[in-house]
């Protein structure tokens, strides 16, 4: 009779290794399909195409957008609309096995596309540095760079913190950042942009508002010692002398009024952030950087 | 009706009915991928797989059917309340219905209620917004249990443009995702992922179009006035509130599915009375399938003009419609 326990425990203890062995190997199988990478990409955003360059996949992409110009050789590639209107047919046309979007796509047609089976990722607005190095990271995850993104983004971070490390400790300027004119617009602190001028050792005068959009007489009353205003073509350089004509506004009096490339600075991935970093803190502080 | 004028009205109502269906088959084979028309029944028996069967049977043939339901629905509409209200500037967006229903799309965009209902929040919040215009419009005329007739356009037009600056309002203040979203709805498109609203628009235009015919020879007498159609025998009022709900009902529906697609309903009617006839008995269902006909090919014309981009279906509809009726009305001496 013990030995008929015995035998059965025996029996238990092989059936539970059994099953830990089959759930070990089908754990490893699954790992080996997990691996399996999307070798057809179409990109919705001129971001998302720029970031799919700086990782190196840009085998993968088969198409992209009319407004994709960077680097020059997205624009080779084949178009299938702007960013909140795509041509469907085209989409399906050319078999893709991901689309990475943004939010502003239409909603109806992304219900479409995903009702054909296809797989859709989209990317809300980053709200900070942070936030668009983890978007990266994210992208890097699904189209199999992991290494090549954590590299690039360690790489920008460094850089980052050293433009921060030269300003922080220098009596922090107020900074008015214009976006937008008729109406006028700024960033508040739910824009990635707040992040430049805190990194490069500024205060945002209209860090706390709930919309972007800023009154004229507000920034009289806060009166910024400098104002950036982002290239509109003509319309930045009438705002400037708006700007110019207000005698008590401590931007205007001391001549602190920069016009900056709207692209190089709206429209960047955690590297060309950096960059745009750099020239914003070296208005802000140039005593900071007269070493170089 | 004599013999001869029995056999004209077939034959108009059997070209229409072959020029629709001949309209749909070609607009099924162009787009950005061109599928030859011999392929069209090999890519339906082989069934769903190949890409090819995906873009005509996902994508362009709802677009096709849903042109049609909104095309005819719209273009109904349009020939009722121009019967209604004999005037030949009445359209169906005069009543202040498209205003009601764009408020009311604002107010669901700018107050994220689809993040709460999901995507069918736009087509309810649509209807909503027009229901309640239509409401008001039929409460505003209503006086001593008559349907005053130009109160009812001036309520609709006033409306109209109290909706508008509520539109332009919120779209001052909103953030300019929102304000995307809001212009690209206002300028009216045929995409429709949800088949079940194809289908509930296709099934609400079919019904507008089999009530309205209860009422053809009363829309032929109150050509010659109210008065003397009353005299006639027509119950003026009772014919008047149904039809007028029968017209704000299908214009609601398709204002709320597919956004504002302005024209139709003005210059198809008009272009059916210069080229086939003035009596409703055949100018209804004429008008039907020729605003089927006309939205389909717009649409058409607006997806493939500029390909891979595509413009606002409302575009091709105000251009060409607006040009077609020019020219039909130079060549004929009409009497609207």
């Amino acid at each position: 009779m013990y030995n008929k326990i015995y035998m059965a425990y025996n029996k238990i203890y092989m059936a539970i290794g059994l099953l830990l062995l089959c759930s070990l190997i089908q754990g490893q199988c699954l790992a080996k399909q997990g691996q399996t990478y999307p070798e057809r990409i179409i990109s919705l955003s001129p971001i998302i195409t720029e970031n799919i360059y700086l990782l190196g996949a840009d085998s993968k992409l088969i198409a992209n957008t009319f407004y994709c110009v960077l680097p020059e050789a997205a624009q080779k590639k084949e178009k299938i609309g702007t960013l909140i209107d795509v041509n469907l047919e085209k989409i399906i046309h050319l078999k893709p096995d991901l689309i990475l979007a943004t939010e502003l796509a239409k909603a109806k047609q992304i219900k479409l596309l995903k009702k054909m089976g296809i797989r859709i990722v989209q990317y809300p607005k980053a709200t900070t540095y942070d936030d668009m190095c983890t978007q990266f990271l994210d992208l890097a995850d699904l189209i199999g760079k992991r290494m090549e993104a954590e590299r690039i983004i360690t790489s920008a971070k460094k850089y980052v913190l050293d433009i921060y490390h030269r300003v922080s400790f220098l009596p922090k300027k107020r900074i008015f950042f214009q976006i937008g004119t008729k109406p006028l617009h700024t960033v508040n602190n739910q824009s990635f942009m707040n992040d430049y001028i805190l990194f490069s050792g500024g205060i945002n005068i209209a860090s706390n508002e709930s919309s972007g959009i800023y009154s004229r007489e507000n920034v009289i009353k806060n009166n910024p010692e400098i104002i950036f205003i982002a290239s509109m073509g003509i319309a930045s350089d009438k705002e400037k002398d708006v700007w110019m004509s207000f005698p008590t506004l401590d931007a205007a009096i001391h001549n602190r009024i920069y016009i900056i490339d709207s692209v190089s600075t709206c429209s960047v991935t955690p590297v060309s952030f950096v960059n745009a970093l750099k020239k914003i803190a070296q208005y802000v502080h140039p005593e900071a950087f007269q070493s170089n | 009706m004599n013999q001869r004028s029995y056999f004209r009205s077939t034959i108009y109502i059997v070209i229409f009915t072959v020029c629709c269906c001949i309209v749909m088959m070609v607009s099924l084979c162009i787009g950005s991928i061109r599928v030859p028309i011999t392929r069209i029944f090999d890519i339906w028996l082989n069934g769903p797989g190949s890409p090819e069967y995906s873009i005509l049977f996902s994508i362009r043939m709802p677009r096709i059917i849903l042109g049609f339901a909104i095309g005819g629905s719209l273009s109904l509409a349009g020939t009722i309340l121009q019967g209604i209200f004999r005037n030949p500037l009445v359209e169906p967006y005069t009543l202040g219905i498209s205003g009601g229903a764009s408020l009311g799309v604002c107010l669901n965009i700018i107050f994220k209620l689809y993040e709460s209902i999901g995507i069918l929040a736009y087509p309810l919040s649509g209807f909503l917004g027009a229901f309640i215009v239509i409401i008001c419009v039929y409460s505003f005329s209503l006086k001593r249990n008559t349907l005053n007739t130009q109160s009812m356009l001036l309520a609709g037009v006033m409306i109209s443009f109290i909706a508008s600056s509520l539109v332009m309002l919120l779209m001052a203040i909103s953030t300019s995702e929102d304000l995307q979203n809001i212009v690209f709805w206002i300028m009216g498109s045929l995409e429709e992922p949800n088949s079940k609203l194809i289908f509930f628009t296709v099934f609400s235009s079919i019904c507008g179009l089999l009530m309205s015919y209860l009422f053809c020879s009363d829309l032929n007498a109150f050509f010659i006035g109210e008065d003397d159609a009353f005299h006639l025998g027509i119950h003026v009022e009772r014919t008047k509130r149904i039809l007028f709900l029968v017209a704000s009902g299908l214009t609601g529906f398709c204002v709320a599915v597919s956004g504002i697609i302005g024209f139709v309903g003005l210059i198809v009617p008009h272009f059916i009375r210069i080229v086939v006839t003035l009596d409703h008995r055949i100018l209804l269902i004429c008008s039907f399938l020729g605003g089927a006909i006309f939205l389909i090919i717009c649409d058409t014309i607006a997806r493939t003009v500029i390909s891979p981009l595509e413009l606002p279906v409302g575009v091709i509809t105000g251009i060409i419609g607006g040009c077609a009726f020019i020219l039909a009305m130079s060549k004929k001496q009409v009497r609207l």
